[in-house]
């Protein structure tokens, strides 16, 4: 646009529509907590949205994050909501352009039998994952044992717990209440990173990153074709160093087992 | 004292799209010691149009640039070339980083085939309506939803585009559709609203803008808009887009409601229309309800209001913002109301307000009575930017309807929203003013949402500043026009 | 996610004003560029093309079968036994061409052919029949399921191999290379060039159909030594060295065997791996074999056939059969063989743009760097060559991969569409003849053919969509 070059452009995104209380409602702020080569991550002091991320183009999209436009490069320092969405006098950092729904698989059916081989398979891909020898098969999902096990910006156990809750919540599956609970309990000992404890808070709530919701949905929809499920598995594993592999083991323990625990 | 020199030069073989080159023009038409310049394809229509700048151009080809340029000085003129040269480059320049070896895609298909296996993708075309089809055609054959926002596409082409699309299960979004959101991402001219219940079906591109408008406002969001194009109701099309749009969002998941936002539909697709839509609302418990822009029909606001009230919200009267200057000089009496849209549906439904209480509105703006046109019409966009995305093209119009003795009132709308003029009160506070101050009120309806890059409030309250009445509501904008007209009467 | 009809897209593919696609990228949404420009021809004739409801299937099949088709030599053979030739029929390179528009090269190779078959003493007596067609008659090589490199002119003596594409039952022939400089092919008509040719058809022949026939049972793979040449730096039109190479490795034994005179084995083991463009003569049939499977299909655009006769470059297509569509064939630019420059050019010549039409030679450009300056140019060059090319194929060539773009395809099977709506013209690699009869080569250079030849073609197709 001709008139562009004489007023410099703010930069813009797309930001998850679970933003939206967090962004709109007056300015607060936002507090650095953690960066990498491919996002920014931000404490608030609201409950409902306890982090904001701030992300490239190609980072994983978080339930919780803002996406820049691909010419954009990423803020130092804290920020501020308001620096997110302007308020109409002040030329803000950020324009949000889009608000897009974050990853919410529902209403998918369990599927009846995993197969043997198939869970042969993903044994092997999501084994040796750190602090994944306490998930066994006695002791189950545990949110007092995963909350904040592990290292890294998401501990290993978190994402284990938020792959468990996400599947719980998008089938239905009985135990979901009480992992609820004992997440939020585990969760208030304020015993795991920020970041982490963010992404929990929308796990509770059954979002997740788009790599795990297509596994899960491509798993739990029999008509796919096999290769759908082998092709999303790879795109989940590629999460993170580890977090991909356990948030597929948070899913396939929480199918796996439904169904002793219904017989139980 | 010498002339202005006026040369021709002729790039043969250098195409470039219209709205880039359109912008080139205009920022070389700026340099000083240049009095006039027409950067274009050498198409018989821009070669008719330097004629009638003084221009002698001796060669058309549409893949041929003609830069026509008239200055004072031969320094003049070379500053004007190498501001063409730098500004192409600038237009050229990839704006991601892309692959350096790869030569950038020349066919929709091939840019297609590049995108990662497994990403959900959809195509925009935006050609010239001659070659647009085939583009279309591209875009089915790769498997995509096609928005075709071009317009000049012919009806057979159409109904053949949407046949075409049809074993496939794609959508055709147009042709001549402005407005799609899919998902949250808007395409074309689309305001930026959140995400919620409500789905369109638009076979109108500012209609649809105003209803997603006008929901956002009272904290309804929009699954998806899908355009089908301004015929797809008509007898040849039978409502082929409109049709699949319904099923898609039937379908989709967040989608709660949808309205189909129309002119009335021809009699004989209107019944199998409705038929459709209640099968769809029985098959996936999704109703269907029609903001059908009609005589005798509710106006866009008044639909606005039952999809707001159906979805379980609280509906909240459109904002408006009261003129925050006195005029300097006494009303005009006893003259007409002048309506300059560049949205064609907002053109319409004013006419169709107006028209109840004024009588007939004329649609040509040499008619000195009540008159309303679209500046987005071939007759005014021929050689200039669409108003939409430029709305200082707008301002000589609204300077000659001020300086017109006969002027009693003007009605304008401004459109916010992504591709969008980035400050549209900026080109307009200066005509209003001078409206204000010759006792021409001004009443603006202004489409747009919170989000919008633009900044609601900042436009809303730059233009009240300049004297102008602005709503939100272009049906309550209309209504207070008529009001002012009658009240000097 | 799967489950929804109307996924948020990631991606949006534009075409046209940039406003819209930079507004989409504000977006955070990636946008795929078309650097869109008005296509060539009757817009309303393009639109009947794309339009056509038979297209993309017919395309399909098309493309199906040119890949699917095989190649193995089978046999070598005169061309009166092979193709049914007569004393006084000759064939030729290109679409028709008579006498009177016949360029110095394609005369000059008639001339030669009508003293190599004793139809004329002297080269003057030949050309006083050829001008009155005492007796004498010609007609593409295409026309009989042949090709013919640069005048391609191909007499009843001459010895051809004899290609056979087993999945589609289907032959094809070609001449036996007769190397560079003053050779018939250029329109050489000079005393060694019948001389060489009677040499063929005495020594050469005979014995490579002895060493042919005796495999039998196991017929050479031209196919396969064409997908290995591509990764060895040959294209397959205008370097073939490899391929030549390869070639002569699988034939060897069986020539040593033959029991002819060690003198003749040597003689023709030095001609073949002497003449870097011998096995140019079998690249082109199995192009052809590839081509012709594709032909004949209602609804395709796909192009069967790029050929030049000198004077005239014509093209076919699969949807229209055998209806040549022609315009004046361009001259190639390139490099210059000793004193001779672009004024002793003869316009493009010759069916070896066969192999552009199946995906090698110019297309597979980016396989060959070290032609690339040979054709006048540095090896990106090369590389955006074959690029352009993916821009006007339907396909990438399963079998003929480039190292150089991580053993892409090559691109393959020219759609007529994309070459109208692109104006990306095929990029063809080829050598240049003199211009006068009798001069030989020139040089060798890269040429395109004319644009008209596809819009011409697109409009035919139009009318039948």
């Amino acid at each position: 646009m001709p008139v562009a070059r004489d007023i410099p452009r703010e930069v813009s995104g797309a930001a998850s529509a679970l933003l939206v209380p967090l962004l709109t409602a007056g300015s607060r702020r936002l507090t650095l907590v953690a960066a990498t080569r491919v996002s920014r991550h931000y404490r608030t002091e609201d409950p409902r949205c306890p982090t904001v991320s701030v992300l490239t183009p190609t980072a994983i999209r978080l339930p919780d994050s803002v996406v820049l436009e691909a010419s954009a490069t990423l803020p130092d320092g804290d920020l501020a909501t308001g620096s997110l969405v302007g308020n109409g006098d002040t030329l803000p950092w950020l324009r949000v352009t889009r608000w897009w729904r974050p990853a919410r698989p529902s209403r998918l059916a369990p599927p009846p039998d995993l197969g043997a081989v198939a869970r042969t398979e993903w044994r092997v891909r999501v084994s040796g994952v750190p602090a994944l020898h306490d998930l066994g098969e006695s002791r189950g999902i545990d949110p007092d044992a995963l909350v904040g096990a592990g290292p890294g910006l998401t501990p290993a156990g978190d994402d284990v717990l938020a792959g468990a809750l996400v599947t719980a919540r998008a089938t239905d599956d009985p135990r979901l209440p009480l992992w609820r609970d004992r997440t939020r309990r585990a969760m208030d000992l304020h015993r795991t990173t920020v970041v982490s404890y963010g992404l929990l808070t929308h796990a509770l709530h059954g979002y997740a990153v788009p790599p795990l919701a297509d596994f899960l949905t491509a798993l739990c929809t029999p008509d796919e074709p096999p290769d759908r499920v082998e092709v999303a598995l790879d795109r989940l594993m590629a999460v993170g160093h580890s977090s991909g592999s356990a948030l597929a083991t948070g899913i396939l323990h929480t199918l796996a087992t439904r169904e002793v625990v219904a017989a139980a | 004292m010498i002339g202005p020199m006026r040369r021709v030069q002729i790039r043969r073989g250098a195409y470039v799209d219209s709205v880039a080159l359109m912008q080139v023009s205009k920022q070389v038409g700026a340099l000083e010691g240049v009095t006039a310049a027409l950067v274009a394809m050498a198409t018989d229509l821009n070669v008719e149009l330097a004629t009638q700048m003084g221009f002698q151009v001796s060669e058309t080809g549409a893949n041929h640039m003609l830069i026509a340029v008239e200055a004072d000085t031969d320094e003049a003129h070379e500053a004007a070339l190498a501001e063409v040269d730098a500004a192409l480059n600038e237009s050229s320049l990839p704006s991601s980083p892309g692959s350096d070896l790869e030569p950038a895609p020349a066919l929709l298909g091939a840019a297609a085939r590049r995108l990662p296996r497994d990403q959900t993708a959809v195509a925009l075309v935006s050609t010239p309506g001659d070659h647009a089809f085939v583009d279309a055609i591209d875009a089915l054959d790769a498997g995509l939803h096609t928005m075709l926002f071009s317009d000049n596409v012919s009806i057979e082409q159409e109904v053949s585009l949407k046949e075409y699309a049809d074993p496939s299960g794609l959508l055709v979004m147009g042709p001549d559709c402005g407005t799609a959101v899919i998902g949250g991402v808007g395409l074309g001219f689309a305001n930026v609203v959140r995400p919620g219940p409500v789905g369109i079906v638009a076979a109108s591109g500012t209609g649809a803008q105003q209803l997603m408008c006008l929901l956002d406002a009272c904290g309804v969001g929009i699954s998806h808009c899908l355009g089908v194009g301004g015929r797809d109701l008509s007898e040849p099309v039978a409502g082929r887009s409109t049709r699949r749009a319904l099923e898609l969002l039937a379908q989709d998941e967040a989608t709660e409601l949808i309205v189909v936002v129309s002119k009335p539909p021809a009699p004989g697709v209107a019944r199998a229309i409705r038929g459709h839509a209640a099968s769809v609302a029985d098959s996936h418990g999704v109703p269907v309800m029609f903001a059908l822009l009609g005589p005798g029909e509710p106006d866009l606001t008044a639909s606005a209001r039952q999809v707001v009230e159906a979805t379980g919200a609280t509906w909240a009267e459109p904002r408006h913002w009261q003129s925050r200057r006195a005029p300097s000089a006494a009303r005009r009496a006893g003259g007409s109301l002048r309506g300059l849209f560049t949205g064609g549906t907002l053109r319409d439904e004013a006419r169709l307000i107006a028209t109840e209480r004024l009588g007939p509105i004329g649609t040509d703006l040499a008619d000195t009575a009540h008159t309303m046109v679209d500046l987005g019409d071939d007759e005014f966009t021929r050689g200039r930017p669409h108003p939409m995305v430029d709305a200082s093209s707008r301002t000589d119009l609204l300077l000659a309807q001020i300086d017109e003795p006969r002027t009693s009132v003007l009605l304008l709308d401004v459109v916010l929203g992504l591709a969008a003029d980035p400050d549209p009160a900026a080109s307009l506070v200066g005509p209003v003013g001078t409206a204000t101050e010759q006792g021409v009120p001004v009443v603006v309806s202004l489409v747009g949402s919170r989000d919008d890059p633009q900044g609601l409030e900042r436009q809303a309250a730059a233009l009240a500043d300049a004297g102008a009445r602005v709503h939100l509501s272009n049906a309550e904008a209309t209504r207070k026009a008529v009001d002012l007209v009658e009240g000097a009467s | 996610m799967t489950a929804s009809p109307l996924p948020a897209p990631e991606a949006v593919v534009t075409a046209g004003a940039s406003l819209f696609a930079d507004a989409i990228e504000q977006q955070a949404v990636a946008v795929e560029r078309v650097q869109w420009q008005p296509p060539a021809g009757d817009p309303a004739a393009l639109a009947a093309v794309m339009g056509d409801r038979r297209r993309r299937d017919a395309n399909a099949r098309a493309l199906h079968a040119m890949l699917e088709a095989q190649s193995h030599l089978v046999d070598v053979l005169p061309a009166s036994e092979a193709l049914g030739l007569q004393p006084g029929e000759f064939l030729h390179a290109g679409p028709p061409v008579d006498w009177e528009r016949a360029s110095g090269p394609m005369r000059g190779a008639l001339m030669g052919a009508m003293l190599f078959e004793g139809l004329a003493d002297t080269p003057e007596g030949a050309e006083r029949r050829l001008e009155r067609g005492e007796g004498v008659s010609w007609q593409p090589c295409h026309s009989r399921g042949a090709v013919g490199p640069m005048a391609g002119v191909v007499s009843p003596s001459m010895w051809v191999f004899c290609l056979r594409d087993q999945a589609h039952e289907r032959t094809s022939w070609c001449s036996l290379n007769e190397g560079l400089g003053k050779v018939l092919r250029y329109g050489a008509y000079g005393p060694e060039v019948v001389e060489r040719l009677h040499w063929m058809t005495d020594v050469l022949g005979p014995m490579l159909q002895q060493a042919v026939r005796s495999r039998d049972d196991d017929p050479v793979d031209v196919k396969a030594i064409v997908a290995q040449m591509i990764q060895m730096g040959d294209e397959g039109h205008n370097r073939n060295r490899a391929g030549t190479l390869m070639f002569l490795r699988e034939v060897l034994p069986a020539m040593i065997d033959s029991g002819r005179p060690t003198s003749d084995v040597a003689q023709a083991v030095r001609f073949v791996s002497g003449n870097d463009h011998f096995f140019l003569n079998l690249v082109m049939p199995t192009c052809k074999l590839q081509a012709s499977a594709a032909s004949g299909i209602e609804g395709s655009t796909l192009v069967t056939v790029m050929a030049r006769n000198g004077t005239d470059f014509g093209i076919q297509t699969a949807g229209t059969g055998e209806s040549w569509f022609t315009a004046p064939a361009g001259t190639p630019e390139g490099l210059f063989l000793g004193g001779y420059g672009p004024e002793d050019a003869n316009p493009d010549i010759g069916d070896s743009a066969i192999t552009e039409t199946a995906g090698t030679g110019g297309f597979a450009l980016a396989a060959a760097p070290a032609i690339v300056r040979f054709v006048g140019g540095e090896v990106p060059d090369a590389v955006a060559a074959t690029q352009r090319m993916y821009e006007i194929t339907l396909a990438e060539h399963p079998a003929l991969q480039i190292p150089l773009l991580s053993f892409r395809g090559t691109p393959v099977g020219v759609d007529v569409t994309r070459v109208v709506r692109t104006g990306i013209l095929p990029v063809i690699d080829t050598g240049i003849a003199g211009r006068e009869a009798g001069t030989g080569q020139v040089g060798a250079g890269l040429v395109e053919p004319p644009a008209e030849v596809f819009t011409a073609a697109l409009h035919a197709l139009a009318e039948i969509a």
